[in-house]
């Protein structure tokens, strides 16, 4: 079965061309615009890895981590968050919180697969 | 009687030409506002500002929000403060001595802890109870002070925020999430900039979700609807237009964003006066000019904050008195440049056409109904001299409503169904009937309760001199 | 009664033009939604049809060549100039580099070198963000760009003068940048931008610090520009620039010009520390006599670097007429823990400053 990876971003342009780019290597990808609906999404698609943006409108990337610990959503381990700034205060609360990794836009779409293959690669069959 | 008879004839004849001047002007602002958009529209866009969300490359923000009494809405608003996009700013919020229990759900909400950080003064204010900040929302401040009203709720805020440029909003506003930026886009143009207005456009109507605008639609209610085409013509084409001519006098208090030092040079906010917001854009004109130092105020012609108007009789009546005493106040405290040629186009042209167009209009506008019909009544002047000065007040209003509508669609065109399109110029024609008088007749109880106010604030000057 | 003719004419016209107006808004407004109806299924069929193409290209399995080949209306070519221009800023690496390429095309070439001699205002800027993005190396385009560097509208010169340091000419980079900021008229925002990608694009960093140097030591560059290009320095870490920064504040010293720039250049070295200025500071006739930005410049050094030997400026600066001076003075006094020693020092109208500034401990103090 394809791993399922939810994309939540809301630069729309953006975010389908990560999209073809992960379809491409094989994985089951769906694209949410922004943090409310993102939230329906991962209860409903059960996404194995989340990658999410940090600045949306509305309801951000940190605040739809948080709520995924508090309603115990998903592993936060799983998932990456993608950033604009470097802000180090808000990067290491969100390290505190357990989320696997963070990477800078603009970013090489190579790096953003070798996470996710660190990520969900070693599957036990 | 016949003396009787040409004076008569002559007032109305200075009616009809003052109505056919002011209405003439708006229309040629109208119209000059509509190539100052097409021809800068989307320019913006190239100041990409492509480090902002990476470096120290930009000028930090503070965006202020006086509440009071605001318990029921208070989280959602500052929540959505909380969600610009724009990553070197911070929110203070100024809780103004409410008396319900807007402080306690705020620290309850955001876990703030007791801060002991340094208070300057560098406007005067009611006296700071405590300042609060939070752990978890490193971006937010809280200020608990002393009740004193929202421009010294303001002042307060420019003393505790820390950066170069502030935003004065209004915590019930919805703000556009890249609202800095297009802000910052101007400062970034001219450095000189010390203000900044932009679009406030109606929210009654229009569907939010996630904290943002998600359907642009109209009001449901009559004064919903009138003040939808109000809000177009007055602030979107009057405004623009007033830009074009670098004359604005107004940026609304919903949403502006000020050089700090600037407004701490000319003193802050003015606690006593009731149109806070225009007084400040008036007071910076009014130094820069008479200091001879180059600045600009401007007007951005996009959408920045959205605005929840009111739809009942009593509160709008109440929402223009109060703007019409503040427009009073304002043009009495710095007539000293009204035909000052030392203030250029303001003091010659844009200062005596609000004292024209807009203070003293409802007393033009209502007695001009009164005198026309008794004249009309006397026979002093015939049918067809009556339906001149109608067209001219009233026709020429609903011409001039009608333009802004058609500016909106050929401009900003947010509105998405024809049928909205049709119910707007349905009620440019509507608002001048009707609404228009009524709104004339609010505006001078305005007038004549700031004389009256005036009046009681001048017997107590005089006593604290005497004592 | 030829006045009623008048009259009669003039309520006529204006119902006539109401009655055209609002015939003309509603006609108006239905055909635009009907036109955007129309090209907005274009341009979604266009996107459709372009997206796997443009992937395709970076995927190496199409060439430039087949690209243009593949273009079948004016709808393709701008949505796929949209996304393309969306990707490159969002990718790094190979794939950016492989997509700029895609920029060089016949069809964009000619359409935006078009618009750059166009005379409508956001054309022209829209082909200089063009030119930039592309890396342009065409002669008549750079001249022109050139000019455009001393157009009247603000937008226009910072757009070309991007679009000229993003070639690979470091000639051609340096001389716009000489342009740009010898302009008087500058915000400092824009100034931060255009040298921060200046930086980005050069190969060689010492070259890069010594070449800002000779802008902002040059008498002729206009004060502001410069303190903006100074306060650059920390975070573009030009460490080697500590030494001729503090001979140039010397110098201006000397003559006595260029306080802003004094003021950024004490700021700079306060950040990276110059042990000599340190010494210097002490001197209360170094900085007594400038304006407003040199004293607080100063006062911050102080608090900074607290030492003794500044009480005694210290009690001078704690009284300025300005009031972000003083507070930083007395922030900087706090250090001195000798609380009654100040307050019998500081004259009575000071006292309400000092003792907020003793209840805080200090935190936060104004960091303008």
């Amino acid at each position: 079965m394809k791993q399922k990876i939810l994309l939540i971003d809301d630069d729309t342009n953006v975010a389908r061309f990560v999209k073809f780019r992960l379809e491409k290597n094989g994985y089951d990808v769906r694209h949410i615009d922004n943090g409310i609906d993102g939230l329906d999404e991962i209860r409903e698609f059960k996404p194995n890895m989340l990658i999410l943006d940090m600045m949306m409108a509305g309801l951000d990337g940190r605040e739809v981590a948080e709520k995924i610990n508090e309603e115990d959503l998903m592993d936060l381990g799983h998932i990456i968050m993608l950033s604009g700034k470097e802000d180090s205060n808000e990067v290491e609360a969100l390290f505190d919180l357990g989320i696997h990794d963070y990477l800078k836009k603009p970013f090489k779409i190579d790096t953003l697969l070798v996470r996710i293959e660190r990520v969900l690669a070693p599957e036990p069959h | 009687m016949w003396l009787l008879y040409d004076i008569l004839w002559l007032v109305n004849i200075l009616a009809i030409l003052f109505f056919l001047f002011i209405n003439g002007v708006y229309l040629l602002l109208a119209a000059g506002s509509y190539f100052h958009i097409r021809k800068y529209r989307d320019i913006d866009k190239v100041f990409k500002m492509s480090g902002v969300f990476s470096s120290k490359l930009y000028k930090p923000v503070s965006v202020i929000a006086p509440a009071y009494n605001e318990e029921q809405t208070i989280i959602d608003s500052v929540n959505s403060l909380l969600n610009l996009k724009y990553s070197n700013y911070e929110v203070v919020v100024v809780n103004d001595g409410s008396k319900d229990q807007t402080l306690q759900r705020l620290i309850d909400y955001y876990k703030l802890k007791l801060d002991k950080r340094h208070q300057p003064v560098f406007v005067r204010h009611q006296p700071i109870r405590n300042v609060y900040t939070s752990k978890r929302y490193p971006k937010l401040l809280v200020v608990d002070k002393e009740n004193g009203g929202k421009a010294d709720a303001l002042n307060a805020g420019i003393n505790m925020a820390g950066n170069e440029l502030f935003c004065a909003v209004d915590a019930d506003s919805i703000l556009e999430s890249d609202v800095i930026i297009k802000m910052l886009r101007v400062f970034m143009e001219d450095e000189s900039t010390v203000a900044v207005g932009g679009v406030v456009r109606v929210a009654n109507g229009c569907k939010f979700r996630n904290r943002q605008i998600q359907n642009v639609s109209l009001p449901k209610t009559y004064l919903g609807r009138i003040q939808a085409v109000e809000y177009l013509r007055a602030f979107l084409f009057g405004r623009v237009g007033w830009d074009y001519l670098n004359s604005l006098l107004i940026i609304s208090g919903a949403f502006g964003m000020f050089d700090r030092n600037a407004v701490i040079r000319v003193g802050g906010y003015l606690k006593d006066s009731v149109g806070e917001d225009m007084e400040l854009v008036m007071r910076l004109h009014h130094f820069y000019r008479k200091e001879k130092q180059h600045y600009r105020i401007r007007f951005i012609s996009e959408p920045v904050c959205w605005t929840e108007v009111p739809e009942d009789h009593k509160t709008l009546a109440r929402q223009r008195n109060r703007w019409h005493r503040g427009l009073a106040d304002t043009l009495f405290r710095h007539r000293e440049m009204m035909f000052n040629p030392r203030y250029g186009r303001l003091g010659l042209f844009a200062m005596p056409f609000f004292f024209l167009g807009e203070l003293i209009s409802p007393i033009v506008e209502l007695s001009g109904y009164l005198i026309v019909g008794f004249s009309w009544w006397i026979g002093a002047i015939n049918g067809t001299f009556a339906l001149l000065f109608f067209t001219s007040a009233v026709v020429l209003g609903m011409l001039l409503s009608l333009t802004s509508v058609y500016l909106e669609e050929l401009t900003t065109r947010r509105y998405e169904n024809v049928s909205d399109i049709l119910i707007l110029s349905f009620f440019a024609f509507l608002e001048n009937l009707g609404f228009r008088q009524l709104h004339a007749w609010w505006r001078l109880r305005g007038l004549i309760d700031y004389f009256r106010g005036s009046k009681e604030w001048g017997a107590m000057k005089r006593k604290g001199i005497g004592s | 009664m030829q006045n009623e003719t008048i009259y009669i004419q003039f309520i006529t016209g204006i119902l006539v033009v109401l009655v055209v107006l609002f015939v003309s808004l509603i006609i108006y407004s239905l055909a635009r939604r009907r036109i955007r109806k129309y090209q907005e299924k274009k341009f979604t069929g266009a996107e459709e049809y372009m997206m796997p193409i443009i992937y395709g290209f970076m995927d190496k399995e199409i060439d430039t060549e087949e690209f243009s080949a593949r273009i079948r209306s004016r709808y393709d070519l701008k949505m796929a100039y949209k996304n393309v221009n969306v990707i490159i800023d969002n990718v790094k690496g190979v794939e950016r580099e492989r997509l700029k390429t895609l920029l060089n095309i016949e069809e964009y070439h000619r359409y935006f070198l078009r618009q750059l001699y166009s005379s409508k205002i956001i054309e022209i800027a829209r082909a200089c963000v063009y030119f930039e993005k592309k890396v342009e190396a065409n002669q008549k385009v750079m001249n022109k760009l050139r000019r455009l560097q001393h157009h009247s509208y603000p937008v226009i010169c910072y757009a070309a003068t991007l679009a000229l340091i993003n070639t690979n000419d470091s000639w051609v980079q340096n001389t716009a940048l000489t342009v740009f900021i010898a302009k008087n008229n500058n915000s400092t925002m824009s100034i931060h931008d255009i040298v921060f990608k200046y930086y980005n694009n050069s190969q060689d960093e010492e070259k890069t610090a010594q070449f800002l140097f000779s802008i902002v030591s040059n008498s002729s560059t206009p004060v502001k520009s410069s303190a903006a290009i100074v306060k650059m320095f920390p975070e573009l870490g030009f460490y080697q620039l500590i030494d001729p920064l503090y001979t140039l504040l010397i110098k201006l010293h000397r003559k006595r010009i260029g306080g802003r720039l004094m003021a950024a250049i004490i700021e700079v070295l306060c950040e990276l520390y110059h042990p000599e200025l340190d010494k210097q500071i002490e001197d209360t006739f170094f900085w007594a006599s400038y304006d407003e930005p040199v004293r607080f410049a100063v006062v911050k050094w102080m608090n900074e670097h607290y030492r003794k030997e500044f009480d005694d400026a210290l009690f001078i600066l704690a009284v300025d007429p300005s009031h972000k001076i003083r507070i930083v003075a007395q922030t900087a006094l706090l250090k001195l823990n000798a609380s009654r020693k100040v307050t019998e020092r500081l004259p009575a109208d000071i006292l309400g400053e000092w003792h907020e500034i003793e209840r805080s401990g200090g935190a936060h103090v104004a960091a303008l």
